[in-house]
């Protein structure tokens, strides 16, 4: 009985709670305008969330580097809360941001056909309650955490960082290299395998290197618990740096004996050992791996660098 | 007559005049206010040569359009900077322009969202014509193996090379395609994108002067 009373209580509490906030956001125009950014912004979370969660499902890793830089931006904003609410929103920021909203919710039924324009107009949203409610100083005072709350807007994560590769790189270049890398690795283990553009041919059959298979998405994922490391054990900027191009590095090297392993179970092997490998499971594999080795190189970098600075 | 007599004065910039301020060296406002509106005008008139007439429905219409408006756009920024400078003393006239900049910085944004549209659907199209003309000269490939004409000359090796051949074409005319598409539409939505952002500062410049 007790603990019903208290639950109920507490319910009560949190409903007076939201009630005083919806109330005292409706008494101003820019709460209203607040409130339906925010509205827009429930709308579009759906989605967001529905994407995410099917490719979490299916062993993608977009959904970790969201949380993880949702994380960091929070955390850094509330660390820093104090200054946060020395900053106020000036007559041109607030007409700045209202803009943008309005505009943001005139657009947002037109958008409905697909989760990119969505993610755009939510961004603007967001950028609009920003400006309007702390200015445009909270981009300056939080350049970090704004732009790691930019990023989130969008969950595929892959696509942005995918076109960001190819508008620097030229056309299959890390997949040739890494299909002529693996061959001469193969060859060197004593398969007679050789590497024709993006694909590793043998005599009895060819495996071509697409671009789920070039180790990017890892070597990135890879680079952002680097970054998480860095900050979680407190490191220089240097440092955190140098974690991330290790990671980086470290996640190409791995994709290697990786690719060698799917190649030979394709050709030699069978399909099942083909799809194990390539599958669900052999990613497990491969990245418990992988992490594990990150882990303890990371470790052994940090403390080496602890001893320096302590000497 | 009498103005012109004292015209070059020679304590202009000398100090028989030290409390006076120098509000406008050698008019550089009116210099200004000349060359941004001429930048203004030259660009309206620009948009209107190319945007007329008007067919928002059709999509190559829309491309050209904005891909060219991108273009010239620092031509806009530019004008409504130095129009700015040259009305500076009309606070009125001054927070007009600088609510025209932020709307115009908001709309520049929002265009963002059919230029990549635009360019997807763009992409889609370009793909399914390779794909149509490869799917095309496979059909004829294989009516030729059919037909008891090439029979002797064609073995059927020789067909299933040239397929291997049309197939590995194909794919990469549509990786260029793509990589293109992308770059394209990269290039075009970030021209907006920061014109939009320089104009949406330019406006929060002129709402904080006096």
């Amino acid at each position: 009985m007790r603990e019903e009373e208290v639950s109920v209580k507490r319910f009560r509490q949190y409903c007076q709670l939201l009630f005083g906030l919806t109330t005292s956001t409706t008494k101003t125009v820019h709460g209203w305008l607040v409130l339906g950014g925010l509205l827009i912004g429930l709308l579009y979370f759906p989605y967001w969330f529905g994407y995410l969660f099917q490719r979490a499902l299916q062993g993608k890793t977009a959904w970790f580097l969201i949380a993880c830089m949702l994380v960091l931006a929070f955390s850094e904003i509330i660390g820093k809360r104090r200054q946060l609410k020395k900053l106020a929103a000036s007559a041109e920021d607030r007409f700045l941001g209202h803009s943008l909203i309005v505009s943001g919710i005139i657009l947002f039924p037109f958008c409905r056909f697909a989760i990119w324009p969505q993610s755009l107009v939510w961004l603007m949203i967001l950028a609009g309650i920003i400006c309007s409610s702390w200015g445009v100083g909270f981009f300056y005072q939080f350049k970090f955490p704004a732009f790691l709350l930019g990023l989130t807007v969008y969950p595929r994560l892959g696509i942005v960082s995918r076109a960001a590769w190819e508008f620097f790189i030229p056309p299959n270049f890390l997949e040739n290299t890494m299909a002529g890398i693996s061959a001469w690795a193969l060859r060197l283990v004593g398969w007679s395998a050789v590497a024709d553009g993006q694909f590793i041919s043998f005599p009895e059959g060819a495996v071509e290197v697409g671009w789920g298979c070039n180790g990017l998405d890892m070597a990135i994922t890879m680079m952002l618990a680097g970054l998480l490391m860095g900050i979680f054990f407190q490191q220089s900027r240097t440092q955190i740096v140098r974690l991330e191009v290790f990671a980086f590095s470290l996640a190409l090297i791995a994709n290697i004996p990786r690719l060698m392993v799917v190649t030979i179970a394709y050709v030699y092997w069978g399909k099942d050992w083909f799809r194990f490998w390539h599958g669900f499971w052999g990613g497990q594999i491969f990245v418990g791996i992988l992490f594990t080795l990150y882990y303890y190189a990371v470790m052994a970098l940090i403390s080496r660098q602890n001893q320096k600075s302590t000497i | 007559m009498t103005s012109m007599s004292n015209f070059p004065d020679p304590n202009f910039l000398g100090p028989s005049f030290p409390k006076q301020k120098l509000p406008d060296t050698y008019g550089a406002k009116p210099l200004f206010l000349i060359i941004g509106v001429t930048c203004l005008a030259s660009f309206v008139l620009d948009a209107l040569a190319l945007g007329l007439p008007p067919s928002p429905y059709s999509i190559e219409w829309r491309t050209t359009f904005l891909e060219k408006i991108g273009d010239r756009s620092i031509l806009l920024l530019l004008g409504a900077a130095l129009t700015m400078y040259g009305i500076m003393g009309n606070r009125k006239l001054v927070v007009k322009l600088a609510a025209a900049c932020v709307i115009a910085g908001i709309f520049f944004h929002a265009s963002c969202l059919v230029i990549i549209k635009d360019s997807l659907s763009l992409k889609e199209q370009a793909l399914s014509n390779i794909s149509n003309q490869a799917t095309q000269l496979q059909t004829q490939l294989q009516e030729s193996r059919t037909s008891t004409e090439n029979a002797p000359t064609l073995t059927a090796q020789e067909i299933a090379q040239a397929s291997q051949q049309i197939d590995n074409q194909a794919k990469s005319l549509q990786q260029r395609a793509q990589v293109d598409a992308t770059k394209l539409s990269i290039v075009n939505a970030g021209n907006f994108v920061i014109t939009g952002l320089g104009l949406i500062f330019l406006g929060r410049f002129g709402f904080t002067r006096r």
